[in-house]
């Protein structure tokens, strides 16, 4: 008798598991039916600057269609500086798609298909879910083209949902809080779904670690779905800027013995900035900003802070409530729209250089007084400019003594330059933090 | 009358070849001028603030004069001395000690180091036990006759393999550099123990030293691969260095005095930039920045001033890879002379007169404060970081040497070369508040102590458990 018992919990067991297995199986099946016939295999042709000259090269990434018209997530990094878009959608078909735009701050971009190359337009899309119910440890799949092989699903669990990384050189992502992943991802999933086993895109694949096994990281959704809406309304991302870099207060909080504090230590006031014009020091524990009460202990604190101070009024004053050699006081402080854009690279080929507007990156490392000029990223060897010494880093400042303002300004004194011909063009530089002079002669050089 | 003829001739001929020197007696007679230099490097510990790791190191040295005066190369003491030499530093090296002179005979003696010149690239050492007899010296010969493809031979030692003993070699002078400083070279095939060898002419003429073989192996700017330095040894002439010999330089902290020195940013005046200005001259130096309280500042030059001339002589340079020409005009000058200049200055030429300072003291002589315990060497601030950094010369605090990394300073994440200007909120008045402050800060118990640091001109806090 207590063998056959043995036996039938035995055979329970075996079945219950083959079940298990089973559902499991099912729910990959499921969630991969879901999403599959909306990933796109994304091909832009982008146009780089070597040595001042303008090329053009194919780079592969993925993307997901998420709505009827046939809007398609993907970042950034795969479709700045496109030309073309070429997507091979499930069905192998192969159109061209447009930028509607993108955002280099959370590394996401908004393709649009041309659907009218399509035979039957209706599409299948993607339904985005919430990716602030997700839970370490849920079974996530990847979807995209690895190293270019494209349709390519691979599985793994969240391994963190908010891995934060400060900035480091050009690599910002000031707003992001990471989801990380051990489901394959490679080069070439970048703007790809990460998807829950009901077929909800939670994420879009974005960075690996080379040299690593199965550290991949994917934008939140949630943080996809703010940026892409602000994106297809107006095409690029605005927000508001004050000029104050931070520092969660976990240590100040032991420091003060003060369990109880709040707000985020303030390390950094940037010159001329509308937070120094408030008054606002470095040392200062801002408490609330408006009604908002801030509270950032921790470094994965500081996107949340990020993003309410992104979304101020611009030009419009709001009271902050700040905390100075212990003491409460309050400031008033009016945003600017962030001065740093990053637009495409604009090519001056009379001259021979390729610039860019500032980042805040460069206006740091130039220390410069104010935000106007732009940045020199490529001179042409043995073209004029560098036949005038100008080199990449430089900051050019002022043409024939008119300030340049921003990149647009640039463009706009070039064309109206070079409409004049000829004629020595004097620049006012800025190179490793000084001054510096260049005279272009157009036309010198070969 | 025939015989007589006969007779005068052998006896001039018998004389030439008495007083002629062959390659052996040239090396007899140099061989005891030429010495081994036994000195330990002392390597700042990265791990433990305070301690140095010793290195024992061996170098050629040069008699210079019978009490004892030692030539070695500069690499001895790897430090910058002032503002000017700041890509000579390194920032683990403490002063070398124990050095020890041994001469060709066995005799071995004491010796300190005295000074060195990073532009010249020697260093001097003086033994300081007492010496029974005068000692046998190098004295160097003029050196303007020297021409390309004049025979010399090259008195150095060996390396540890063969003992230290002499090497005499015989070489070609290949090239004679003339600018920025004049220099010969000879192809090298032979590996020497160091720099610091005697270049003999086949006279018997002692005419220069050989410097480090600097390898380049740097694309150039334009493309090409610059293989320009690839087996060459430089030796540097007589007159590089004579000077040095009969007034050896000093190395003392408190009192060195730097080269001479302008204090300016500089670029070259372009064809472009002569052309558009119209400046009447074929080359000079644009001033891009003016350090503050420097000789420039205070003679009233400014930015954006042109110098064509330098006490009459034509300022040449049109390319920035020529800048080092005039860069050496000013440093073969001395702190205290007056240099006229000819100025271009809004349209027009001035003469602008200019007491040339000595160069400030680099931060590698600034005083410093170890501990060991918190895991952090901090510096008095010297100007050339606020140069460096652009901050005004009244900006107080420490510079931030070196961090261990495991120490608590290094867990804080205190960064090297950065600038601690607030210790708890209170301004850092110099090294000594700073060691005062933290001393207060230790002996009142606090848990942690806070630094309000910049790093160039970004400011933010670093705070350490002091427990």
């Amino acid at each position: 008798m207590t063998r056959i018992i043995l036996f039938s919990i035995l055979i329970w067991l075996f079945s219950s598991s083959l079940i298990a297995q089973n559902a499991l199986q099912s729910q990959i099946f499921n969630a991969r039916d879901r999403v599959m016939p909306a990933l796109v295999h994304v091909e832009p042709v982008i146009q780089i600057f070597t040595r001042g000259e303008k090329q053009h090269t194919v780079v592969t990434g993925s993307g997901v269609i998420f709505s009827k018209e046939g809007y398609v997530l993907t970042n950034h990094h795969v479709a700045a500086n496109a030309t073309k878009v070429w997507c091979t959608l499930s069905t192998k078909e192969r159109i061209t798609a447009t930028v509607v735009g993108s955002d280099p701050s959370t590394d996401i971009a908004v393709l649009k298909l041309n659907l009218e190359e399509l035979e039957n337009e209706e599409i299948p899309f993607a339904e985005l879910g919430n990716s602030d119910s997700l839970e370490v440890g849920q079974i996530v799949l990847a979807l995209g083209s690895p190293l270019g092989l494209s349709r390519s699903v691979s599985m793994g669990v969240v391994s963190s949902i908010d891995r934060y990384f400060p900035n480091r050189g050009s690599m910002v992502s000031p707003y992001n809080l990471w989801i990380q992943t051990d489901a394959a991802i490679n080069p070439g999933n970048s703007g790809g779904p990460l998807i829950n086993l009901f077929g909800d895109v939670i994420g879009i694949n974005a960075r690996a670690v080379f040299f690593a096994e199965n550290l991949g990281f994917a934008i939140p959704v949630n943080l996809v779905r703010e940026v892409a809406e602000e994106i297809i309304e107006g095409s690029s991302v605005k927000r508001a800027w004050i000029g104050l870099e931070f520092q969660q207060i976990k240590d100040l909080k032991e420091y003060l013995g003060k369990d109880d504090f709040h707000g985020v230590l303030v390390s950094h006031v940037t010159e001329n900035s509308p937070a120094e014009k408030a008054g606002i020091k470095s040392g200062d524990v801002i408490q609330h900003i408006g009604k908002e009460k801030i509270n950032v202990v921790y470094e994965e604190d500081l996107p949340t802070l990020r993003k309410i101070i992104a979304a101020l009024p611009v030009g419009k004053k709001t009271g902050w409530k700040i905390w100075r050699n212990q003491k409460s006081m309050d400031v008033k402080v009016s945003a600017i729209e962030e001065p740093f854009k990053d637009d495409p690279e604009y090519e001056a080929s009379e001259w021979g250089l390729v610039v860019k507007g500032l980042s805040w990156h460069i206006f740091q490392m130039q220390s410069l007084p104010d935000y106007n000029g732009v940045y020199v990223s490529s001179v042409k060897p043995s073209g004029p400019a560098d036949e005038s010494s100008i080199r990449n880093g430089d900051v050019i400042r002022k043409i024939n003594d008119k300030v340049v303002t921003s990149d647009q300004e640039f463009k706009s004194l070039y064309e109206t330059l070079i409409a004049k011909d000829g004629g020595l063009i004097y620049l006012e530089l800025v190179r490793n933090g000084h001054p510096y002079f260049a005279v272009i002669k157009p036309g010198a050089g070969s | 009358m025939k015989y007589i003829r006969l007779f005068i001739t052998i006896v001039c001929l018998g004389s030439f070849a008495a007083f002629a020197q062959g390659p052996q007696d040239i090396f007899e007679k140099y061989r005891d001028n030429v010495c081994l230099v036994e000195y330990y490097k002392n390597i700042s510990s990265q791990t433990k603030i305070g301690s140095y790791m010793k290195l024992k190191q061996k170098r050629i040295g040069l008699i210079a004069s019978a009490d004892g005066l030692i030539i070695v190369n500069s690499d001895v003491f790897p430090i910058s001395l002032d503002i000017l030499s700041m890509d000579v530093g390194s920032f683990r090296s403490g002063e070398p000690s124990d050095f020890k002179v041994k001469l060709h005979d066995g005799r071995e003696y004491k010796a300190e180091f005295i000074g060195k010149d990073d532009v010249a690239q020697m260093a001097f050492i003086q033994i300081t036990d007492a010496i029974e007899a005068p000692l046998p010296f190098v004295k160097f010969d003029d050196t303007s006759n020297i021409r390309v493809g004049q025979p010399v031979y090259l008195l150095e030692l060996l390396g540890e393999g063969y003992e230290y003993e002499p090497l005499f070699t015989s070489y070609t002078i290949n090239a004679v550099i003339k600018s920025p400083r004049r220099k010969f070279l000879i192809k090298n095939d032979i590996n020497a123990l160091s720099a610091g060898g005697l270049v003999i002419t086949a006279e018997g003429a002692a005419v220069g030293i050989t410097l480090r073989n600097g390898y380049n192996m740097d694309f150039s700017e334009h493309g090409e691969f610059d293989d320009f330095r690839r087996d060459f040894l430089e030796i540097a002439p007589t007159e590089n260095f004579q000077g040095l010999i009969e007034d050896p330089p000093i190395f003392q902290k408190s009192a060195h005095r730097g080269k001479a020195w302008l204090g300016i940013g500089m670029q070259a005046l372009t064809d472009g930039l002569k052309e558009f200005w119209q400046v009447p001259a074929e080359g000079g130096i644009i001033i891009d920045r003016i350090y503050p309280e420097s000789p420039a500042g205070k003679a009233g030059l400014k930015v954006k001033d042109v110098l064509i001339e330098f006490d009459g002589q034509a300022i040449d340079v049109t390319r920035d890879e020529e800048l080092r020409r005039f860069r050496e005009l000013i440093t073969n000058s001395k702190p205290g002379a007056v240099i006229e200049f000819s100025v271009f200055r809004d349209g027009k030429v001035k003469k602008e007169k200019v007491t040339l300072g000595s160069a400030p003291r680099s931060i590698d002589l600034a005083e410093k404060y170890q501990s060991a315990k918190l895991g952090l060497e901090v510096r008095e601030l010297t100007w050339d970081i606020l140069y460096e950094y652009d901050l005004p010369l009244k900006t107080t605090g420490v510079y931030v040497f070196q961090v261990d990394r495991a120490s608590p300073a290094g867990l804080g994440g205190l960064d090297v070369g950065s600038i601690i200007t607030h210790i708890d909120g209170k301004a850092v008045k110099g090294l000594a508040d700073f060691e005062q402050k933290i001393s207060e800060a230790v002996e009142n118990g606090n848990n942690k102590i806070m630094f309000q640091v910049r790093y160039r001109r970004v400011t933010s806090f670093v705070f350490i458990d002091a427990k």
